[in-house]
This record gives structure tokens, C-alpha cells and sequence, in this order.
């Protein structure tokens, strides 16, 4: 199974390498290359859901620092396969969409960005490890800033990148910090240890805190209020992005967190006000701003953020009566949604525009009859019409906050607020079909700019996604009994029949209200305008902004001299705080440990080049003087016979004295030292206080012996266990090889950094330093 | 500045440090040595090339075969600490196995020697690329 599962998520990201470097060739032949991605998905997938459709489990254990008590093991169970199968069939959908929207202009980096998304989503669904899953969550956090920012000389496409990332990545922290209490609470951070702990869980009352934080994760991923405006802000991502990323999976990640974490929360007692109150909020509040928005893309953000916190509200109620009938809501909402992201698309190839304020005056009917019939079906699904799958999905929800409630009338103040909510969306369904479609004159010739080279799969894709819809809403029977509950029969009719209840009522009601919002709307339109966002996930981003180029000011301005004191004093404080807190002893011992006479001369060697860096003139000098002072160690490591840390140290030291001769090369003639006499005073005394510190520390560390010193183990199963007579190198690659391998990644991304920075600088300061 | 005397050397040199390094990495294990040693002692006969016969030739001749290496380093050592896992046992657990070569001789092959493989060319690769980098013409 581990090894399918590598398949399944490694595979996207294997194609995203193929992707990139057939660009070479064309971008088409990265948009073929990148069809493979989601076959592959989609394949395994259907394997998979044949094996736990009817609610099995399968837990894939991978251990991984069993010592920090880390896994990353992998899970496959219903609700995980089912997002598998999204990403798949979706992504399939949207990559063919693609590769003919972007025609001749496709780009490998594109594709490439979109199935790295896609690999980090699985990651996400298959994960059983919190950890893993927050990796994953991180991953998909990024590509999507950067699908969001691919046009990067567009201002707007930069801000929205950069707002997009702030608030998914601040919520993606809070995840962070929640998953790590979860683990400290409960000992474990595998979602099925945590399932089996949970009554034990929320029994501690600091259970509460860590589900806040793991929520306020979900909640930014899928916009939920008042952290929305990231998701318009999206949509400057092209349109397969947007309806892949931001309205079919990403977005949907946090209901899928949610859905993981209701086995373990769901009897908390802030589940069920927390999951209701904001999921209701962000169904009003957006729902709202959809109908007043004019961009049809600004529209359909709203009402995904809308829809998704139905999700959360239905997640809220179902906390009683259990959860049954979720994947119907999450796969209706991500079909109709993502055509109708896709025939948005369509309608700005075919119109030149998406903006409602122009084609409300034009009468496209005539000249588009199948896109308008496919736009009608995906508003009528957004309307939860009759007839369609949409409905049986209104009506899930409907039912669930009809269950035993909270507090007396609340049932009837859900009901209400549902309506309205429901109405918002009836009304973004009409302005979607009459406003675009419906218009009073026929548009002019000239309007038509490249009608007749739209590709028609830009039709088809929307159509396929959209065909559920219909047999789902006909003929229910196989399609409802797969989504609602495994392993029963869906005996009911098409979607219209029935029974005069109250669920009929609401619907109706919704229905009626919506009609009359769309009048008003028509009247008011001009007048009321599109109204101004909230600025709530502005401001966190302006805030977030601010703070950085705050702390770079106040830390970097002022030459190194304040950046290594700034340096310097934290790593200071850090260590008396860390004792500090663990209470751990400091000691004074003042003996000295065992004696090699010979080594008083490196010793004095060491100090005197040290001290002569203050007095000689010049960079090179004093570079010199300071490799001789490390030189100097290289004796004392011969004298304590240890010849890896020799030869290291000689190498080390060569090495970076000819890389500081090459930089000095650029750096202009050194002048004289501006500072003032106390700043020097200052500096000089920060450098000694850390300087004793160090010493301080380095001398208790060489003479007080532990009863069980490491080495003795290591020395004693190095040769055994790890088949190595040198216990340094057997330490560097076996022991603490995971240390080893965060070093040498360190080094990757410095000498990256290094190339980055160099030409950057080069381009950004000019040739003189000076900036252009 | 070109000196004859220096680039003979440094020509004779670099042969002898490259069999060195391959020398350190392999016997790293039970000698002095390691990956981290071998990368730095060939980047400092990259150094020397660079010092001989001005960064330029560093700069287009040796750099960009050196510098891609890093990449390929890194997923080695990530690929060996992941033979872990695939294996049933933690992360960066490593495995042994000897192999009789004609016989008698005993070669004795392990996963962590690939890890150090991994380190070396990542030493290798990043020294390149600063050399490299910071060899450009001051302008």
C-alpha cells in the first residue's frame, strides 16, 4: 500500500519536473506532460475507492524520529479517497481547460506550479500525521501564492499574491502551534491515536485552546469571515487557477481539516457555537458581497466562501446529530462551482469582458445558446434548483439544522438566517444567467474580438463537470447512495417530488426572496455600486508588512556592528532565558581539567592574533590575523589528538579566507570609523560580554564529566551497529545524521542565497552602489 | 597576474587532491575522513585553479558542471535517509551489506556511505557556486 501511496503523491510531483523540463520543446508539450498527473491520480484513486467506499480504514504506519516522537504515517479511509478522487477528476478537467485556454502562450512553469499543487494536496488527504498534513497544508500555501502572482508585473496580481499568503500562511501558524499543543495534551499527533483518545482529550480544558488554533487554520484556508477578502483578492490567478485552487480543492482543505477533526472534537463544547457562528457569518456576510459585486469572478469568490461556510455550519449541527451526507455538500459545491469558473473563462474569451456593468446592457443569448444553456445549469445549481443534484444537497442541510438545538428558537433563528443566506445565493444565480445573458440590445460586431478561435473544449470541460448535476438531480439512485450513506439504497425520486414539509417551505421561501433581492438589485445596482470590501485580511497583511520593515530597520540600519550586537544580545538572552526556565543549575567550577602543557603555546598564539585584529590597519591584515587565530585551533585539535576536527579546521579556514579575499574585492576602500567614542565603548563591551559568555560556557562544557558520558556509547556501538571504526564520521553520517542532513541544507539554501542576493544586488544597486 | 610556475603546479595538483578526496570519502568511515572533509578539499583545488588561472575559468569551465551537483546531493542524502522508512524502519536508519569481490576480498557496502556521497557533492556544489559567485569582475 506505501508504495502506491508514494505513487499517488509523488507522482504529480515527478510530472511537475517532467513538465519543466519538456518546456524546452514548447509549452504544449508541458500541458500534455502535465494531463498524465491527474490520470494517474484519478486511476489509483477509483482503485483506492473501491476498497474503502463503504467506510474501511486502512492506516499506512511510516515511521519517521520515533525518538521526538514523530510519524508520518499515511491513512486512506472514505473522506480522504473522496478529495483523492476530486484533485483528480477535477484536475483532469481543469489541465485539459488549460492547455487550450492558454493555446500557444502555455508555460511549462504553469503546469508545473498547478501539479505541485496537486501533490501537496494529496499529501494533505492521505496524511494520518498532523504533521505531515501540515507540511503539506504549507506546500499548498505556496503554490497557490505563486499561481496567484504568476503575471508578477501586474500590480494587482503582487498584492493579492502577497495577501493570499499572508493570511493562509498566519492561519497555517496557528495550525502549527495547535497541532503542537494537541500533541503535548495528548501525546500523540496521528489522527488515529487522537480519535481513539478523544473522550481522555476533552476531559483537559486545554483541549479548547488548541481547537481554536487548529480552527483558525481551516478558517483562513477557506476564507471563512472575517478573513474572506483574501479569496477575491485571488482572483487575479488565471481562470483554470481560480477554479481549481480557489473554489474545487485548496479552498477546501479547511472543510476537509474540520472534517477530520470531527471525530475527535465534535463533543467539545465550543465545537458547536464556534463552527455555526462563523459558518453562518461567512454565508450572510459573503453571501452578500456576491450580490453586490459586478465582477463574475468577484461573484463566484463570494458565493465560494459562502458555500463553504455552509460546510462549516452544517459541520456545527452536526455535532448532534452526526455527520452523514458531507461529501454530497463538498462534491456538489466543487463540481458546479469549478464549471462555473471555467465558463466565466469561456464568457471573457467570447465577450471580452467579465464585468457585469457592461454585459448587462448586451443580449448574448442569440449568438452563445450553449454556453448561456451551460451557465443557466451551473446558476440553477448555485440556486439549488430542482431537478438537479444541488438540491438534494440544500436539502441535507436544511435538515440538519433542523435537529435538537442549542438553546429554544434557535432552530427558528437558523432557519431564518439559512433562507436569507439561501436567497443571497438565488440572487447571485439570477445576476449570473439574466444579468450576463439577458441583456437589452445585441452586443455590437466589433465587441466579437476573437470569436471563432475559442477552442471547444473550453465548452466541454464545464459541460462534463456539469453532467452530475443533471443525473444526479434525475436519477439519483446510484450517484446519492454512493455520497450520502455506503452500502444503501437511494430510493427517491427525481428532485422535485415532495412531500409538503418544511424543508418545502424554506426552499420556496429562498426561492421567492431571492426573485425579489434581484428586482431590487436591478433597480439599485448603479447606485449602490460594488461597496468596499472589509479590510479585516488587509490590515492583518498591512500589519504583518509593517512589522517586518519595521524590525529590518531598527536591527539592520546602522551597519553590522548593531546587527551582530542585535545578534549577539538575543542569542545571549535566549540562553539565560532557556536556563532560566528549565531551572537548570549553573555551574562555577573553576578547576581546570586535564592539563597538556604544550598547549599553553596555540593558546597564547590564538589570543595574541586575536587581539592584534583591533590594532593592525586594513581588511586583508586583519582577515589574516584572524585566520592565524583559527590556524591556531588546528594545533590545539592535533594536541588533543582528534584529526577529522584538524583537518576540517585547516580546510575551513582556507577556504573561507580565499572566499572573504574574493568578496573584499567588491566592497569599497574601507574609511574611517564614524561611530561615536560611547558607541564604540558600547560595542566594545557587548563584544566582550559575549565574548566571556562563550568562554565561560566552552570551559564548564570541556571539564565537567558527565557519570555516563555520550562518547562511551557512541565509541561503543560504532563499530557494531553502524560498522564504522571512525566514531566522528559514524556521528556525522549514521547517529545524528539528521543533523547532518539539516546542515547540509542549510548550505544549499546559503549558496543559493549567496547567488540570489549577489545578482540581485548587482541589478537592484546598479554598479556603484548607489540605487537606481 | 599569470605565473607558469604556479599553474604547473596547480595543474599536477588537482589530479592528485581529486584521488585524495575519493580517498577520504570512501575510507571516511574508519579513518579520518568523511564527506564533508573530501568536499573540502576538492573545492580548495577548485580555489587553487581559480587563484592560477583567474576566476574565469572557475567561473566557465568548472562552475557550471559543479554547480547543479548540490541539488543532486541533497536528494541523494534524502534518498538514502528515506530507504528508512520505505523499509519499515525510521527515517535516516541505514543498512549494511558485504559483498565478495574474487573471493577473498571483502567490500562491505552501506547506505550511509551514499549519505555521505550526498554531503560531499553538496560541499562541492555550494563552494563552486560562492568561488563562482563571488569571483564576478568588481565593476
Amino acid at each position: 500500500m506505501l508504495i502506491w501511496l508514494a505513487f499517488l503523491i509523488g507522482g504529480p510531483f515527478f510530472f511537475a519536473a517532467v513538465a519543466l523540463l519538456v518546456a524546452r520543446w514548447g509549452g504544449q508539450w508541458s500541458g500534455r506532460v502535465a494531463l498524465l498527473a491527474p490520470a494517474l491520480v484519478t486511476g489509483l484513486g477509483l482503485w483506492l475507492w473501491a476498497e474503502v467506499s463503504e467506510g474501511a480504514r486502512v492506516l499506512v504506519p511510516l515511521p519517521w524520529f520515533p525518538t521526538l516522537g514523530l510519524s508520518a504515517s499515511l491513512r486512506v479511509d472514505r473522506w480522504g479517497v473522496f478529495f483523492v478522487l476530486l484533485v483528480g477528476l477535477i484536475g483532469l478537467g481543469v489541465v485539459q481547460y488549460a492547455r487550450h485556454y492558454f493555446g500557444l502562450s502555455c508555460r511549462g512553469s504553469f503546469f508545473a506550479l498547478l501539479l505541485s499543487f496537486m501533490g501537496s494536496m494529496l499529501g494533505i488527504v492521505l496524511a494520518d500525521s498532523l504533521l505531515l498534513l501540515f507540511v503539506f497544508w504549507e506546500l499548498t500555501t505556496v503554490t497557490s501564492a505563486l499561481l496567484i502572482g504568476f503575471e508578477f508585473q501586474e500590480k494587482d496580481a503582487r498584492k493579492g499574491a502577497v495577501l493570499a499568503f499572508l493570511v493562509t500562511s498566519g492561519g497555517g501558524l496557528c495550525l502549527l502551534a495547535g497541532l503542537v499543543l494537541l500533541a503535548l495534551l495528548a501525546g500523540s499527533a496521528d489522527l488515529s491515536t487522537l480519535e481513539a483518545r478523544s473522550s481522555a482529550l476533552l476531559a483537559v480544558p486545554a483541549h479548547t485552546a488548541a481547537l481554536v488554533l487548529l480552527l483558525l487554520g481551516a478558517f483562513t484556508k477557506s476564507a471563512q469571515f472575517p478573513f474572506t477578502e483574501w479569496l477575491p483578492g485571488a482572483m487575479t490567478a488565471a481562470t483554470p487557477v481560480s477554479a481549481y485552487l480557489h473554489s474545487a480543492t485548496m479552498v477546501k482543505a479547511g472543510v476537509f481539516l474540520v472534517g477530520r477533526l470531527f471525530p475527535i472534537f465534535s463533543q467539545s463544547p465550543l465545537w458547536e457555537p464556534l463552527l455555526i457562528s462563523v459558518g453562518m457569518a461567512t454565508f450572510l456576510i459573503a453571501g452578500s458581497r456576491a450580490v453586490r459585486s459586478f465582477d463574475l469572478k468577484q461573484i463566484l469568490a463570494y458565493s465560494t466562501a459562502a458555500y463553504l461556510g455552509l460546510i462549516f455550519a452544517f459541520y456545527g449541527y452536526a455535532a448532534r446529530a452526526g455527520a452523514q451526507g458531507e461529501i454530497l455538500l463538498v462534491a456538489n459545491h466543487a463540481l458546479y462551482k469549478s464549471a462555473l469558473f471555467l465558463l466565466v473563462g469561456w464568457l471573457e474569451k467570447a465577450t471580452g469582458t467579465r464585468d457585469l456593468r457592461i454585459l448587462l446592457e448586451e443580449r448574448w443569448l442569440k449568438k452563445e445558446p450553449w454556453g448561456a444553456l451551460l451557465f443557466a445549469i451551473g446558476a440553477a445549481a448555485l440556486a439549488g434548483a430542482p431537478l438537479l443534484l444541488s438540491f438534494f444537497a440544500k436539502e441535507k442541510f436544511f435538515q440538519s439544522l433542523l435537529t435538537e438545538n442549542l438553546f429554544p428558537y434557535a432552530t427558528l433563528l437558523s432557519g431564518t438566517l439559512a433562507v436569507i443566506a439561501s436567497a443571497l445565493a438565488v440572487t447571485a444565480a439570477l445576476k449570473l444567467v439574466v444579468g450576463t445573458f439577458f441583456g437589452p440590445k445585441e452586443p455590437s460586431e466589433k465587441r466579437e474580438f476573437i470569436k471563432g478561435h475559442i477552442p471547444r473544449w473550453l465548452l466541454i470541460v464545464p459541460a462534463l463537470l456539469l453532467l452530475p448535476q443533471l443525473v444526479g438531480g434525475i436519477a439519483p439512485g446510484w450517484l446519492l447512495s454512493t455520497f450520502l450513506a455506503p452500502g444503501t439504497q437511494w430510493s427517491r425520486g427525481p428532485a422535485f417530488w415532495h412531500e409538503v414539509n418544511i424543508d418545502l417551505l424554506m426552499g420556496l421561501s429562498s426561492y421567492t426572496l431571492g426573485l425579489v433581492l434581484y428586482a431590487v438589485w436591478r433597480r439599485l445596482a448603479y447606485r449602490t455600486g460594488a461597496g468596499s470590501p472589509y479590510q479585516t485580511p488587509e490590515k492583518i497583511a498591512n500589519l504583518a508588512l509593517g512589522f517586518s520593515s519595521w524590525l529590518g530597520q531598527k536591527v539592520q540600519a546602522g551597519g553590522h556592528p548593531r546587527f551582530l550586537s542585535v545578534l549577539f544580545l538575543s542569542a545571549l538572552a535566549a540562553l539565560l532565558l532557556g536556563a532560566f526556565l528549565t531551572r537548570s543549575p549553573i555551574p562555577l567550577l573553576l578547576s581546570t581539567g586535564p592539563d597538556l602543557y604544550l598547549a599553553w603555546f596555540p593558546a597564547l598564539a590564538i589570543a595574541a592574533a586575536a587581539l592584534s585584529i583591533l590594532f593592525v590597519p586594513g581588511r586583508i591584515p586583519r582577515l589574516i590575523m584572524l585566520s592565524l587565530s583559527g590556524y591556531g585551533l588546528v594545533v590545539f585539535y592535533s594536541l588533543f589528538r582528534a584529526p577529522d576536527l584538524a583537518l576540517t579546521q585547516i580546510l575551513v579556514e582556507t577556504v573561507s579566507l580565499v572566499l572573504f579575499l574574493l568578496i573584499f574585492r567588491h566592497m569599497p576602500p574601507i574609511g574611517k570609523d564614524a561611530r561615536s567614542r560611547p558607541k564604540k565603548v558600547l560595542h566594545g563591551v557587548i563584544a566582550l560580554v559575549v565574548g566571556v559568555v562563550m568562554a565561560f560556557l566552552a570551559w564548564q562544557s570541556g571539564i565537567i564529566t558527565a557519570p555516563q558520558p555520550d562518547g562511551a556509547e557512541h565509541l561503543a556501538r560504532a563499530s557494531s551497529e553502524a560498522r564504522g571504526q571512525n566514531v566522528v564520521n559514524v556521528l556525522l553520517v549514521d547517529f545524528r545524521a539528521a543533523d547532518t542532513l539539516g546542515e547540509i541544507t542549510v548550505l544549499v539554501i546559503a549558496a543559493l542565497g549567496v547567488t540570489a542576493l549577489f545578482r540581485a544586488g548587482r541589478l537592484f544597486f546598479g554598479k556603484k552602489g548607489a540605487p537606481k | 597576474m599569470r605565473s607558469l610556475l604556479l599553474q604547473r603546479i596547480s595543474d599536477g595538483v588537482l589530479p592528485i587532491t581529486a584521488l585524495f578526496a575519493v580517498y577520504l570519502l570512501l575510507y571516511g568511515h574508519n579513518r579520518p575522513g568523511g564527506g564533508f572533509i573530501a568536499g573540502l578539499v576538492t573545492a580548495s583545488a577548485l580555489i587553487l585553479q581559480a587563484i592560477t588561472y583567474g576566476p574565469r575559468r572557475v567561473r566557465e569551465n568548472l562552475a557550471p558542471v559543479f554547480r547543479p551537483v548540490f541539488g543532486v546531493g541533497l536528494t541523494l542524502a534524502l534518498l538514502a535517509g528515506l530507504s528508512g522508512p520505505f523499509s519499515g524502519d525510521p527515517f535516516l536508519t541505514h543498512y549494511h551489506t558485504e559483498v565478495a569481490l574474487f573471493g577473498a576480498a571483502q567490500l562491505s557496502l552501506s547506505t550511509a556511505l551514499l549519505f555521505d556521497l550526498g554531503v560531499y557533492l553538496v560541499v562541492v556544489g555550494a563552494t563552486a557556486t560562492a568561488v563562482s559567485v563571488f569571483s564576478e569582475e568588481p565593476e
